[in-house]
């Protein structure tokens, strides 16, 4: 990620939609928990295998889940 | 299979800190008796002083490996164990790290670049391999400080 690069994101409340802890998710996608944590907060943004990863396992689009902030 | 992530990543993280702990040891036990070495200021009390920190280190440096290697031996028969574990985020810091230990090697080198000029380096060889330890030590810094934010 690039230094002023951020995404807003919609992963807690997707989770919480779907009531899955942060290490369910991770399980889910086959990464640890910390990453999902990091993408969480906006500290990582991830590749777009693993976005579209995210949003296959909450059955949504990744534009759902990701945004650039305006 | 989740939980087994988290087991090892917190076991990978603690074998690492050790590693990078005795890492930096060995560093700065080699750096402090190269440089007293060079400048024929090491009593014989420190000199023993700074071997048995070396030989301390070199047995930390050892069990911290010992351990990655049988965290790395449990997750090889589990493909997507060791995918999870060692996911791309995981990856990115190893190669952001490799900037990392690039610079603290070339740290090093301006170090004694310095040095060798205030005071002619007799022993060229062990400056090139404190060069190469500084870079290693700033690798494993790096990817620690890196894998904790």
């Amino acid at each position: 990620m690039r230094r002023g690069e951020r995404l807003t994101n919609t992963l807690k409340v997707q989770r919480a939609r779907m009531d899955w802890s942060q290490e369910e998710l991770a399980r889910r996608i086959g990464v640890t928990r910390k990453t999902v944590n990091t993408i969480e907060n906006g500290v990582y943004i991830p590749s777009t295998y693993l976005a579209l990863k995210m949003a296959k396992a909450f059955g949504t689009t990744v534009e759902e889940l990701f945004q650039i902030p305006e | 299979m989740s939980s087994s992530v988290e087991t090892f990543d917190g076991l990978r993280r603690r074998y690492f800190l050790i590693y990078l702990v005795g890492q930096v040891a060995f560093l700065a036990a080699w750096v402090v008796r190269l440089v007293l070495r060079e400048t024929t200021a090491l009593a014989v009390w420190l000199d023993t002083a700074l071997a048995i920190v070396l030989l301390l280190a070199v047995l930390v440096l050892f069990y911290s490996l010992l351990g990655l290697n049988k965290i790395r031996r449990a997750v090889v028969s589990d493909p997507a164990l060791r995918e999870a574990l060692y996911d791309e985020l995981v990856r990115l810091n190893w190669e952001r790290a490799w900037k990392y230990g690039f610079l603290a090697a070339m740290a090093g080198l301006a170090f004694f670049a310095v040095f060798n000029f205030l005071s002619p380096v007799k022993d060229v060889f062990a400056f090139i391999l404190t060069t190469f330890f500084a870079g290693a030590s700033g690798y494993a810094f790096a990817f620690y400080r890196l894998d904790r934010s």
